[in-house]
């Protein structure tokens, strides 16, 4: 196993100053992109990388970097999105807080690769810690002349604003980002026209990436492209739920899901047993013990009905009544959905409430295809990915665990030992 | 977020087909464009055809092939060779799941819903709907119903949120009425803060509003869409005359709405609009004649009022006569008003412009606007010079808003600073009376610095507004009352004519009148005017008209509504003729007025209510309301429109025309008029192109016309220590005659008040809404003080249009004012 | 002969049902001294019904006018008093007339009511001297009790 790349210096005291990081090579990759690289060089180098966003769609950044129109005399912004709200997900948070420099360095070199001179970071506004020491990180690196004017002597300029979020998960959702970067409220915009590389922040084209894809674009520069990959290419997955060990772990891509969680994670408790998995965070479709060898990449995951998402694992063990799960992510949609399409807004009420029902005792039979009816009804019509992202795990977990919903139904309790449920 | 799409070439149509029918549509149509201009009806919600699309509701998804899930055809641009099915089983069950949405949290209280009958969602639930809910839960619920200010009333729990309401606000009106607050399904409609809602275009967001959520409180319960009775009409308040469809249910007329007009107020109408109809059912109307007898006015006969005034007009030379007004009145009525008293009593004093005290003559600065309303969203920049578009023209500012949305960039001088100001690029806000020096210093005629030294505009503003026109190939000028009511209007009438000659021939639009004023200008109710624009002067106009009539016309010029005022305190004038006016409110010398008065030996009066006016008339007689009667009118465009009769009047009030046919048969010359209809015949043979929707546009100046202000002083006029400059300005929402009468109307209006600079405010111990004394040299007004930094240092800003403390009180004919503010009650 | 015989015969026939009918208990009834019973779902007079707590249940709707083929009901809504509320919710009917000369008791105002407020009642002696008096104003229809009426407002409901 390859040594982690990312998240290698994690967890050292300190490792948040500037001085921490340059000591092990930061902003060195920095340095060659600006002197030895053309600007389409490094973009060539990221394409050849094979790295695939990190925010939840997998799409190739490299490629993402080609369609942003490059004309002449045109403002366009790098916009970096660190509102990462996905339950599950805290590999953005870890890296922020833990090594923010590595982010600063992506930053600097991709405003570089897409001559970019305006850059935002949308930090989540829960993030007290990461925006403290992001802030200071940023303020060293203009201090030190990585940010700002005339960087390191290349005569590239870039500013570097960082916007702290006001708590909406929406605002995750890259337009909607967008618009609440502009001072509106978060709703997401219309595709097309408004695809962010054409027209994006104030209507101007616009880079848009994850933090994590951030942190890994310094070592693609500086290891090249070949070395990377030999990496993996690495990803971080962030583990969680019911294991001995949870945190982020870096790990090659395609890791099966088994591994990560007996192997990295620890495991489950001692005498549990994993029942259940969310492979990419919430709005993933969730998957039962069966699907464990499952490598965890973007196509193996897809065919599973899935999806590797923001690499979100959560595994649940035999004490976890489903239907309550359930209930817990489909509630957050309710209270996160920005209120603007008609399915995710109405539908999502609509589902938490048959199951509150059934978890009270008082499901109906017809409930479950109800509910599966109403999934049905909401998948394919919602304006965004948000609404989306309610069906699937209902749907999965009304295939895999039926029997648990028609407990609740049939005997008014939980048949899970152990479970928070009557 | 324009919608704006370029009307496309043949070459730019795209082919594609709907329900197996092949269309052909220009490119960047939407698929529910397409649909819709085929006949196939594709339900929404979200989506407004004046309003870019949303994409919200998700009620309008349609199959596509080879896209994998169903598309919202609202927001699909047209592709070539597409393949679109409106009418499968998938879309139909999509179009059920929406609807089975939307409905579980809507009330279904159809029944006690104003909506209900005409509501988008009761009849795409009935069409495209499940029939049958799965939703056995609780319901969202909100407070019921709340008022928010005078005529909006909001219903939450009936909210789909359409978002249609809140994107009128800020794409259509950008006034930002209404917002959306919280998250998710707690996300509701509100006014930020829940205060009033403060908008001049809301009654738009009542009738876009797809379910009944937003609904009129002045229309609330009063009928249901079965009641009443469609009646076309033309909106009688601002000049702009917007087409209305009035409703009626039985004698009471219940709203009006907009009727669609592209070309003049397209789908929208203001407030005032909406609201301001309140007035023709008041029971204060007057019902019968009254003749003033033993000092005081007494009902009479139709037969002794008429008697009364045909004695007094027999008896008084033509010069002697005079009449006023005619603005509130049909082209028809003003037509037979002309024959009356041109033809058959044979005087040239004439006069419709009641609310000026410095007429300037028609031949050379004609009211009203020389393009046409619709291409006022065409100009590539705007100039407003003393007018507060909002409150004076609202449905024009529809138009400029859409022009700034095309980046027409708006420059914007005045006295005070309008509504608008935040959409306009250049502000300038200047002292009254630099007007002329502020618009010679914009065309390049004269140094910045100098107009700014006599304006009070800074100099950079000035010169930046400039370099923008400059740049503007089709710019559009537009002046207002504000910067042509001083002594020195003929020098900014010079100064307008530099500036639209320095934007490249930019034409001049005079943004004034009321009501049917462009009707009365173009038949020539005034004192030196034809009807057709052809000047009095002109012996062959003359005879033309003669030929028409069978009676001479008096070659002589009339006076104007000063020159008659002056002329009855000289005792030349003796009988005053008053139609649909009320001078002793409006006239800008309210003094000036009452000594007119005095010198008057008969006062007729025709009036719907008793005006102040009217209460010092020797006859009143009362006439139909614009409801009331079939006629056409004009508005500031010139464009013509006909009115239809929805109600029976009040008693035996009569229309205008009706009393000016029998005043004509008793003075011994019947006009022999059967119909409205004959009579806009015979207006058809004396003005080319008249007809139903045409246009006839006010005259751009001659060659020859020469306007020249050389020799009227310029810049302000010196006034005594801690005066301020009164500057008189309009209201849309006010308390005049017809306003005050219309709950909806008056109640958004609020008390009359005058505005003070902050800096003026602490210097004279003033505060917001502290009463106060306003005096001027001519009176005193008792108003409320506001304090309001858009007014321009040194001037005080009080709105017309308040009968209970008109403005005119205050003002004098013979020039601009000073007013002392002397806060009342205070220690 | 034949014919004379057939002729008494028929006579006897005649006579025989005469017979029959002599010893039979009549049909008639002796209006207005006694009165004719009706079905349970006759449809007469109409009635504007009450809560039990004397609340009206008219909302003022209108679904009755409209679905009226005779045109004989006018309704005008206006809005409650919170504070002295006719009905429950925010509009009720300021005015309610029937005019009882124009209705042809077919029902269907009952059959439109989303609110059971009109019911048709079981009164059919509805006469008059003058046509004013045949309008039924919305005091006359109201009922004096709730359950006046004798019908059930929640029949369908």
């Amino acid at each position: 196993m390859p040594e982690p790349l990312l998240t290698r210096y994690l967890g050292q005291p300190g490792r948040e100053e500037i001085d921490a990081y340059l000591a092990t090579g930061g902003y060195r990759a920095l340095a060659r992109a600006l002197r030895e690289r053309t600007p389409d060089e490094i973009v060539a180098m990221v394409e050849a990388s094979g790295l695939r966003g990190r925010g939840g769609a997998g799409f190739p950044t490299g490629r993402k970097w080609k369609l942003t129109p490059k004309r002449d005399g045109e403002t366009r912004y790098l916009v970096v999105n660190a509102d990462e709200g996905e339950p599950g997900t805290f590999k953005d948070r870890t890296l922020i807080e833990g090594d923010p420099h590595q982010i600063i360095e992506g930053m600097v070199i991709t405003a570089y690769a897409n001559q970019v001179h305006q850059a935002y970071i949308y930090l989540r506004g829960e993030f007290f810690l990461g925006h403290r020491r992001l802030s200071r990180a940023l303020a060293e690196a203009y201090a030190r002349g990585y940010v700002g004017r005339n960087i390191l002597g290349s005569g590239f300029d870039l500013e570097i604003v960082i916007h702290r979020g006001a708590g909406a998960y929406i605002c995750g959702e890259e337009t909607a980002l967008l618009e609440s970067l502009e001072g509106r409220r978060g709703f997401p915009r219309l595709k097309p026209p408004y695809y962010p590389a054409v027209r994006g922040l104030y209507d101007r084209p616009t880079v848009l990436n994850n933090a994590e894809t951030m942190a890994h674009i310094p070592h693609i520069v500086a290891l090249g492209p070949e070395a990377y990959k030999s990496y993996g290419p690495p990803i971080l997955y962030s583990v969680s739920g019911h294991v001995t060990r949870p945190g982020v772990k870096e790990l090659p891509i395609g890791t099966p899901l088994r591994e990560i969680i007996f192997e990295h994670a620890g495991g489950p408790r001692a005498g549990r047993s994993v029942k259940a998995v969310f492979p990419g965070g919430s709005s993933s479709a969730i998957l039962t013990a069966e699907h464990l060898d499952t490598p965890a990449d973007f196509e193996s995951l897809q065919k599973l009905g899935s999806m590797l998402g923001s690499s979100a694992i959560i595994v649940l063990d035999d004490t976890t009544c489903i239907p309550a799960v359930i209930r817990r992510t489909v509630e957050f949609y309710r209270d996160e959905s920005c209120g603007k399409c008609t399915p995710c807004r109405e539908g999502t009420v609509w589902l938490s409430q048959i199951l509150d029902r059934i978890l009270c005792g008082r499901g109906r039979r017809e409930d479950l295809d109800l509910l599966d009816s109403i999934a049905r009804n909401m998948t394919g019509t919602c304006f965004c990915p948000l609404g989306e992202s309610v069906p699937p795990s209902l749907r999965a977990s009304l295939r895999y665990f039926r029997d648990e919903y028609a407990h609740h139904i049939e005997a008014g309790a939980c048949d899970v030992a152990g479970g928070p449920h009557r | 977020m324009s919608s704006e799409r370029a009307p496309a070439s043949p070459a730019q149509m795209v082919h594609l087909t709907i329900d197996g029918r092949p269309v052909a549509v220009p490119k960047g149509t939407t698929v529910w464009q397409a649909a819709r201009q085929n006949g196939i009806e594709v339900p929404v919600f979200c989506y407004h055809d004046r309003m870019p699309p949303l994409g919200a509701c998700r009620m309008c998804l349609v199959e596509v092939e080879k896209m994998p899930k169903l598309a919202t055809s609202c927001t699909l641009e047209a592709g070539e060779d597409m393949v679109v099915r409106t009418q499968t089983d998938r879309v139909r069950q999509a179009q059920q799941a929406i609807l089975e949405l939307l409905l579980v949290n809507h009330p279904l209280d159809c029944p006690i819903c104003d909506k209900g009958g005409e509501c988008p969602l009761q009849d795409n639930t009935l069409r495209f709907g499940p029939g049958q809910s799965r939703f056995v839960e609780t319901k969202r619920q909100f407070r019921k119903h709340v008022r928010m200010g005078p005529v909006l009333v909001l219903d939450r729990e009936r909210c789909i949120l359409c978002w249609r309401c809140v994107r009128f606000g800020e794409i259509v009106a950008g006034d930002d009425a209404l917002k959306g607050f919280e998250r998710g399904y707690h996300s509701q409609i509100a006014t930020p803060a829940m205060e009033p809602v403060r908008s001049k275009f809301i009654g738009n967001t009542m009738e876009i509003c797809p379910v009944g959520a937003l609904t009129s409180a002045t229309y609330r319960f009063r009928s249901r869409p079965w009641d009443n009775r469609t009646v076309q009409s033309v909106c009688p308040h601002c000049g702009c005359g917007c087409a209305t469809t009035l409703n009626v249910r039985g004698a009471d007329l219940t709203r009006t709405r907009p009727r669609e007009h592209p070309e003049v107020n397209d789908i929208w109408l203001c407030d005032k609009g909406f609201f301001g109809y309140e007035f023709v059912g008041s029971p204060e109307r007057l019902r019968a004649p009254l003749v003033r007898r033993d000092g005081a006015l007494r009902e009479a006969t139709w037969d002794e009022a008429l008697g009364r005034v045909a004695d007094a007009l027999r008896s008084t030379s033509p010069e002697a006569v005079g009449v006023i007004g005619g603005a509130r009145s049909t082209n028809e009525d003003d037509y037979l008003l002309l024959r009356l008293f041109r033809g058959v009593v044979g005087t040239n004093n004439i006069d419709f412009r009641v609310e000026t005290a410095y007429p300037q003559p028609t031949s050379r600065a004609a009211w009203g606007l020389p393009v046409a309303i619709a291409d006022v969203e065409r100009a590539d920049a705007i100039v407003l010079v003393g007018c507060d578009l909002t409150e004076e023209y609202p449905i024009l500012w529809l138009r400029v808003k859409k022009a700034i949305d095309r980046g027409a960039p708006l420059v914007i001088a005045g006295a005070w600073e309008p509504e608008v100001a935040r959409w306009a690029q250049h502000r300038l806000i200047h002292r009254r009376g630099g007007e002329a020096a502020l618009l010679r210093a914009l065309a390049g005629g004269v140094r910045a610095e100098d107009g700014a030294a006599a304006s009070g505009a800074p100099a950079e503003a000035i010169r930046a507004a400039a370099d923008t026109l400059r740049a503007a190939p089709r710019a559009l000028v537009l002046a207002g009352e504000a910067a042509l009511e001083q002594p020195g209007a003929e020098r900014v009438l010079a100064a307008l004519d530099e500036l639209c000659a320095a934007c490249h021939g930019a034409p001049l639009g005079i943004l004034r009148g009321r009501g049917n004023s462009g009707g009365a200008q173009v038949l020539g109710l005034l004192p030196d005017m034809l009807p057709g624009y052809r000047p009095l002067g002109d012996p062959s106009a003359r005879e033309a008209v003669a030929a028409v009539w069978g009676r001479p016309v008096p070659s002589a010029p009339g006076r104007t509504v000063r020159g008659m005022l002056e002329a009855a305190r000289a005792a030349d004038l003796e009988v005053l003729y008053v139609v649909g006016a009320d001078p002793a409110s409006d006239y800008p010398d309210a003094r000036a007025w009452e000594e007119a008065r005095r010198g008057l030996r008969c006062l007729v009066v025709h009036e719907l209510f008793l005006t102040r006016t009217a209460e010092a008339a020797d006859v009143v007689l009362p006439v139909l309301a614009y409801a009331e009667k079939t006629g056409t009118v004009a508005n500031i465009e010139g464009r013509v429109q006909r009115q239809d009769q929805a109600l029976l009047g009040p008693g035996v009030a009569r229309s205008d025309a009706e009393i000016f046919v029998d005043l004509a048969s008793r003075l011994g010359s019947p006009l022999a008029v059967a119909s409205w209809e004959q009579v806009f015949a015979e207006i058809g043979r004396m003005i080319p192109g008249w007809a139903e929707g045409a246009r006839l546009a006010p005259p751009r100046p001659g060659a020859g016309a020469g306007r020249d202000g050389a020799g009227i002083p310029d810049g302000p006029l010196p006034r005594p220590e801690g005066a301020l400059a009164l500057v008189a300005g309009r209201r849309l929402f006010d308390r005049g005659t017809m306003a005050a009468r219309c709950p909806g109307v008056r109640g958004q209006a609020g008390e009359p008040f005058v505005a003070v600079h902050p800096e003026d405010a602490a210097r004279l111990g003033l505060r917001d809404g502290m009463p106060c004394e306003v005096r001027s040299p001519r009176g005193a007004l008792r108003l409320a003080v506001r304090v309001w930094a858009g007014v321009h240092r040194g001037h005080a800003y009080a709105p017309r249009g308040y009968d209970s403390a008109p403005v005119s009180v205050l003002l004098d004919e013979r020039g601009p004012v000073a007013v002392t503010v002397r806060p009342l009650g205070a220690p | 002969m034949v014919r004379q015989l057939r002729q008494v015969w028929a006579t006897v026939k005649g006579l025989g049902v005469v017979g029959r009918y002599l010893f039979r208990r009549p049909v008639t009834v002796r209006y207005p001294d006694a009165k004719p019973p009706v079905q349970r779902r006759y449809k007469g007079r109409h009635y504007l019904t009450l809560f039990a707590d004397g609340m009206e249940r008219c909302v003022g709707c209108e679904l009755c006018v409209i679905v009226c083929p005779s045109q004989s009901i006018f309704v005008r809504a206006a809005e409650n008093d919170p504070l002295a509320p006719h009905s429950k919710g925010e509009r009720y009917a300021a005015d309610f007339q029937i005019n009882m000369l124009r209705c042809i008791f077919c029902g269907f105002c009952e059959e439109a009511c989303p609110t059971g407020a009109i019911v048709l009642g079981h009164d059919y002696e509805l006469s008059g001297y003058t046509r004013e008096s045949l309008i039924y104003t919305k005091d006359m229809l109201t009922e004096k009790y709730p359950g006046e009426s004798g019908r059930d407002p929640h029949r369908e409901l």
